[in-house]
């Protein structure tokens, strides 16, 4: 087999500080440097979102990477795709790269779906021939063949999201990286795309996937590589990657307060017991609590707090967020400290899970979403001990009935 | 399939020109095509009269200038109608100020596009600079009919016309790559230059005809690029005088303006994701 990609200590440094914050004025920099009298400031505070990473990867492989926020998933795609550029070491590729790193990017709204798809495939590097090829596959798949001339603005966010996907995955560029674009659709939307990715693979092109849903990776991936810290810890079969990762990659919720710096917090998660103690496991037959503390810095406009499960095999079990039901919108919004605590009834099988956190809001989108904390539920004393073996999705506390008749 | 694709080395940018290859901005050239054709469809699209807001904007000028410098004021004119000669400054005008105030704030406008998809960020300014051309054709159109009312035609240098207004695209771009790269560290930058794009108009010969100007005032009038071009276009378009050779100068005011925005620019380009 032949390799497509190559890293070798492939690092990426990141400078945070005054001169990069997103709004600087002449002014604020001129003051500065008059009350510095032109002396340096103290230091920027440095991140290596990737530090010495080295990764091969053959041709036709599809290969999943796993880590936490920030790990540097996200910079090894932008680096691959030439977004932004290494600050050492160095990267090789053979073939063309198309990026996938979110989806209807650059859509116009007031144009209509055709425009688009044109523009957007010429921006994607698809020459005009290329596009009307494949004009026809791109409309049936994401399904808009009755809209393809209305302004996208009138799409449902469906109908976006599955037009923005379907111009992207039909590229056919021999490298693919794609992340975390799926976790925006609905069911059938991620269905449809798993599958085109798996196409795009049986034609012996290379992907490269980052997401959180470990069991659909695990699914689609031929191996995969866990990121942590902006290198390589685990490398190798998806299965026993994801069930590494979750055994020993969920953070404590104290590292992970320092690592936000997002308007939206997570300052503090933890289970508690009927007492309201905090726990470590929970009881069979005791319903789940989940406190949540969350800090807001300034007043947000429909912030929004998930919390979802995974299972030992990553799958993701359980996922509710306070804004489901839409009569608790705005509950979230003001500024200060928060807590939520979710209740779930009893509904888990004995067994290890994983609770994610997702924060967010309408403007800023996704500000959190990661792995926080472990937990077990014991099997009671009376529980069979093959039984949490067996497949299935809940396992809710039954009465079961008996008469003898 | 990619037995014969080549290997592509991703390495931190160094050098003068940081990596810099015109060859792979040609090859992406279709990225300026789609910007610029998305510009122009969802400009249009929400306005009620769509094209007619193109020439309506110089007309007015027009209108306003006639009154106030050519009757009031009754600022020289090359001896043309004072309408025609406000009419065809004001095309090049707009033209150079349009174009150099988009690919000023092209980067951050695009700030979203930029941080998903790879193109040569050059790109991006280019596309804007060359948007305002079809405003540009536009407002010829309206020209002609006032060519044609005042009775004033344009001579055989009418030809040239294209290679003064590909110079007022390749000018604009100097300023507007240097406040492009600025302005993506700076936000400010883009309404220093706004303000800076209005003073300009009044050192440039777009009201008052250069021929008014005599002595050292002329010479550094034709250091202004934008005063080489007024002359030009105007000579090709309404057959004003042919350009004096001192309005040279601007063409090597022009060329330093150039290599200077294009350097900031391409030394600069590679940290804009991180930055924008």
């Amino acid at each position: 087999m032949d390799l497509a990609v190559v890293c070798e200590e492939l690092s990426k440094r990141y400078l945070l500080g005054e001169e990069h914050s997103p709004v600087t004025s002449m002014v604020e920099l001129a003051q500065a440097r008059l009350r510095g009298a032109g002396r340096r400031r103290t230091p920027r505070e440095e991140i290596w979102a990737l530090r010495d990473f080295d990764l091969e990867v053959q041709e036709g492989e599809v290969l999943g990477l796993i880590g936490r926020n920030g790990a540097g998933k996200s910079t090894l795609l932008k680096i691959l795709s030439r977004i932004t550029e290494p600050t050492s070491g160095r990267a090789r590729i053979r073939g063309r790269v198309g990026a996938l790193l979110e989806v209807g990017t650059a859509f116009d709204p007031e144009l209509t779906g055709r425009e688009n798809v044109f523009i957007n495939g010429a921006l994607l590097g698809m020459t005009r021939r290329d596009v009307e090829r494949r004009f026809d596959d791109i409309v049936e798949f994401a399904g808009v063949e009755r809209f393809i001339d209305t302004p996208v603005k009138r799409f449902s966010s469906g109908m976006f999201l599955r037009l923005g996907f379907a111009v992207a995955a039909h590229m056919e560029p021999e490298i693919m990286v794609v992340d975390e674009v799926l976790a925006v659709g609905d069911a059938e939307f991620q269905r449809r795309c798993l599958s085109r990715m798996s196409a795009l693979g049986q034609e012996g092109r290379t992907v490269l996937y980052v997401s959180h849903d470990l069991a659909s990776l695990a699914q689609l991936c031929s191996r995969c590589v866990w990121i942590d810290a902006g290198s390589a810890r685990a490398d190798g079969p998806p299965a026993a990657i994801i069930a590494r990762y979750l055994e020993e990659g969920v953070p404590d919720a104290a590292r992970l307060t320092v690592e936000q710096r997002g308007p939206i917090r997570l300052e503090h998660i933890e289970l508690r017991d009927d007492e309201g103690r905090p726990t470590e496991s929970v009881e069979r037959g005791t319903p789940l609590r989940v406190a949540l503390r969350i800090a807001l810095r300034e007043r947000r406009l429909r912030a929004d707090a998930a919390v979802w499960i995974l299972d030992e095999r990553g799958r993701r079990i359980f996922d509710e967020a306070l804004l489901d039901d839409l009569s608790r919108a705005g509950i979230l919004d003001e500024p200060g400290v928060h807590e939520l605590v979710l209740e779930v009834p009893p509904l888990l099988p004995p067994g290890r899970y994983v609770i994610g956190v997702w924060l967010g809001d309408e403007e800023d989108g996704t500000v959190l979403d990661t792995e926080v904390l472990r937990f077990d539920v014991p099997r009671g004393s009376t529980d069979r001990a093959d039984a949490a073996k067996r497949v299935r999705a809940v396992s809710p506390v039954v009465r079961w009935a008996h008469d003898r008749l | 399939m990619s037995a014969q694709a080549q290997w592509r080395e991703i390495v931190p940018a160094r050098g003068l020109l940081r990596g810099f290859k015109a060859r792979e901005v040609w090859e992406d050239r279709r990225v300026v095509s789609a910007l610029v054709r998305r510009e122009i469809m969802s400009s249009h699209k929400q306005s009620l009269i769509g094209v007619l807001w193109i020439v309506l904007r110089p007309l007015l000028g027009t209108v306003v200038f006639t009154a106030v410098f050519g009757q009031l004021a009754g600022l020289d004119s090359d001896g043309l109608p004072y309408a025609v000669f406000a009419l065809s400054g004001l095309l090049v005008w707009n033209f150079v100020s349009a174009a150099s105030l988009g690919a000023a704030g092209s980067i951050v406008n695009e700030a979203d596009l930029v941080t998903k998809v790879y193109f040569p960020p050059i790109l991006a300014p280019i596309a804007a600079a060359v948007t305002p051309l079809v405003d540009a054709v536009v407002t010829l159109v309206a020209l002609a009919v006032v060519l044609v009312i005042y009775g004033v035609a344009p001579g055989v240098q009418i030809v040239t016309f294209p290679l003064w207004i590909a110079g007022a695209l390749v000018f604009a771009l100097g300023p507007g790559l240097w406040f492009c790269a600025l302005n993506v560290k700076y936000r400010d930058a883009a309404p220093i230059f706004g303000l800076l794009v209005q003073l300009w108009l009044f050192i440039s010969p777009v009201v008052f005809a250069s021929s008014a100007v005599d002595g050292t005032a002329r010479v550094l009038l034709a250091l202004n690029p934008v005063c080489g071009l007024l002359d030009g276009a105007r000579w090709a378009l309404v057959d004003a005088p042919a350009p004096p050779p001192v309005d040279l100068l601007g063409a090597l005011t022009a060329a330093i303006l150039v290599l200077i925005g294009f350097l900031v620019f391409v030394r600069s380009q590679r940290a804009f994701v991180d930055v924008v």
